[in-house]
């Protein structure tokens, strides 16, 4: 009998693909798209579906002319599948952005608020264009099917090979495919990176900006809580290793240009830092974690005091513990020191000193921000305070 | 690791609640002779179980399965002397998108409180709606009803098929969840949105792929449909 179960576990090992997929599967050419029949043409269909909802979808920044310029970026980058790839931008206060295996590129608004000049974007879309070109959606379904299938065969095999508690081959068995997977997964990020940066550089954009990225992403880590990694970075190799491998690879090439584009990223994305910022601060990491952010925004001497009221704003949101209420106070004065014209600002301040101090400056500042502001939309609730 | 174990939970928590409804309507008989019923774009995706029973969608079963549905619909109103009325992909707009994004929504939420875990002690009256905005349908397409048809299918695969058949023997009580059915469809009255008949079910037999189960299978969503 147990023979006869050998035979069929070694037929169904037959059958499923072998780990890695045994077949070369080649780059995606320019307008090509899969034949119906196959494995790809079902990934595509999947993602066509989601992508249909995406348009729609709540998340979706509605900012056309964002979204073109970042797919201008990309036709810059790589003008042969300019026509394949199509760009949104997701409402989403984290450090993403992924490729799909259909041509849908989505980048995450807690990348664009992060991102110092458009080399740093290009450098990011560079690499998510470097997925779809190796097909990287269909080599890691293809992956995880074979492995989840010899998961499957190992855990009947070790049970009819009498090892003795199931829960145990279970446990294994989970565990030797999550380190596959892991694996395989960074070795594609690997190949991502390094299409990217060729990109990069082809587009002639300065190539020094890729490993800053990176760089800025350490440092914000190691603000944060020690246990709590960004999301991002579980499947992609280490920060560290990624820098080492850009500034290397760009060692190879000559003639690099210096393209960073700082002045039209900003542009593109002023309108919407506001939001952002709140967006962040909501997440309520760490202080330092946060203020690193900000810093980033608005750290440039221009905005010295945007970059003292949303300081500010950290502490406010955080409520009235160590002193934070006071420590907001001092750092809305120190911007209004520094710009006595920007209406959020005193409001903030009022509603602050209408809170702990009830005195008469609360009042003054509040009439000031109603002075300021073009027709705000809290004018009664605030007038409410005044009377 | 975790995500494996909630797909399991899924797959596990799926193949436990099987529901298999009574139609729901609101009316009999179409309210005039040969009524104009649009039918939405079909919400289909059909997929293979792996061995180790992950859903690989397959575009080409798809394909097939969407034509073998829409010709058995067409059959089905062909005897009622209704008449259909083509859905333009072409001119199509982010709000019409948004109906049918609504509909598949509604959908789901009857199947929970009309039949499923989530009955409604209150609500004794089947009176859904999907809103006015139906009326933009009704202007576009000079349609009386609109159609809406959701679907999902698995198959096993015979790599599948083996597991289970080893599976079981060799462990008895545990049974791996071979392919299963669900689906539902609604006509809505594209005067006010209401749905005037619905139905769904979910089962673990029945086939799409070739155009006479098809028939069969779409004659069993189509019950007790008006006309």
């Amino acid at each position: 009998m147990k023979n006869f179960f050998l035979i069929i576990i070694i037929f169904l090992t037959s059958c499923s693909t072998p780990i890695g997929g045994a077949k070369k599967i080649e780059d995606i050419k320019p307008e090509e798209t899969p034949s119906i029949e196959t494995i790809e043409a079902g990934l595509w269909m999947q993602m066509n579906n989601y992508e249909e909802k995406l348009k729609t979808s709540g998340s979706r920044v509605k900012d056309k002319s964002l979204e073109k310029y970042l797919k201008n970026i990309l036709c810059t980058l790589t003008p042969d599948y300019c026509k394949d790839i199509r760009v949104y931008v997701q409402d989403m206060p984290y450090f993403n952005a992924f490729m799909a295996p259909n041509g849908m590129m989505v980048v995450w608004t807690g990348l664009l608020l992060r991102a110092q000049n458009e080399a740093q974007v290009a450098a990011v879309i560079g690499h998510e264009a470097g997925h779809y070109i190796k097909r990287h959606s269909l080599k890691a379904w293809l992956d995880a099917k074979s492995r989840t299938d010899l998961m499957a065969i190992l855990a009947i095999g070790l049970a009819v090979g009498g090892v003795p508690s199931g829960g145990d081959i279970f446990n294994l068995t989970q565990l030797l495919q999550a380190g596959f997977m892991a694996k395989h997964s960074r070795d594609n990020e690997r190949e991502a990176d390094k299409i990217g940066l060729d990109l990069l550089i082809k587009g002639g954009y300065d190539p020094k900006e890729a490993p800053k990225i990176w760089e800025n992403i350490i440092k914000e880590m190691e603000l944060g809580e020690v246990n709590k990694p960004l999301a991002f970075l579980a499947s992609h190799p280490a920060p560290e290793e990624r820098i080492k491998n850009l500034k290397k690879q760009t060692q190879s090439y000559e003639n690099i240009e210096t393209k960073k584009n700082e002045k039209e990223l900003k542009q593109k994305t002023s309108p919407h830092l506001k939001k952002w910022v709140k967006d962040e601060m909501r997440l309520k990491n760490k202080v330092e974690q946060t203020e690193f952010v900000i810093d980033l925004v608005y750290g440039d001497n221009k905005n010295e005091y945007l970059l003292k009221f949303y300081k500010g704003e950290i502490y406010r949101l955080r409520g009235d513990i160590e002193n934070n209420f006071q420590k907001a106070i001092d750092l809305y004065k120190e911007s209004i020191k520094l710009k006595d014209d920007f209406a959020d600002v005193y409001k903030e301040l009022g509603l602050l000193q209408l809170k702990i101090e009830k005195d008469k400056k609360a009042k003054k500042n509040l009439q000031r921000y109603l002075d300021l502001a073009i027709n705000p939309k809290d004018k009664s609730i605030i007038e409410s305070y005044l009377n | 690791m975790s995500r494996l174990l909630v797909f399991f939970l899924i797959f596990f928590t799926y193949s436990c609640s099987s529901f298999n409804t009574e139609p729901k309507y609101t009316m009999r008989t179409f309210d005039k002779n040969d009524p104009k019923i649009l039918l939405m774009p079909v919400d289909i995706s059909i997929c293979e179980l792996t061995l180790a029973g992950m859903c690989e969608p397959n575009a080409s079963w798809t394909q097939n399965s969407k034509d073998n549905i829409i010709v058995s619909f067409k059959e089905i109103l062909g005897e009622r002397n209704a008449v259909l009325v083509e859905y333009e992909k072409n001119n199509e707009n982010d709000e019409i998108i948004q109906l049918i994004k609504l509909h598949t929504q509604i959908g789901q939420e009857i199947i929970n409180n009309e039949y499923g875990p989530f009955e409604l002690p209150t609500k004794k009256e089947f009176d859904w709606s999907i809103g006015q905005k139906v009326k933009l349908l009704k202007k576009k397409y000079k349609s009386d009803y609109a159609i809406f048809i959701y679907f999902r299918d698995q198959y096993s695969s015979t790599e599948r098929v083996l597991y289970n058949i080893v599976t079981a023997v060799l462990f008895p009580g545990i049974i791996p969840i071979g392919g299963s059915q669900l689906a539902f469809a609604s006509l809505v009255n594209l005067v006010n949105g209401e749905i005037s008949w619905f139905n769904g079910y979910y089962r673990s037999f029945g086939d799409v792929r070739d155009v006479e189960k098809a028939r069969e299978t779409v004659n069993k969503l189509f019950e007790e449909f008006p006309g």
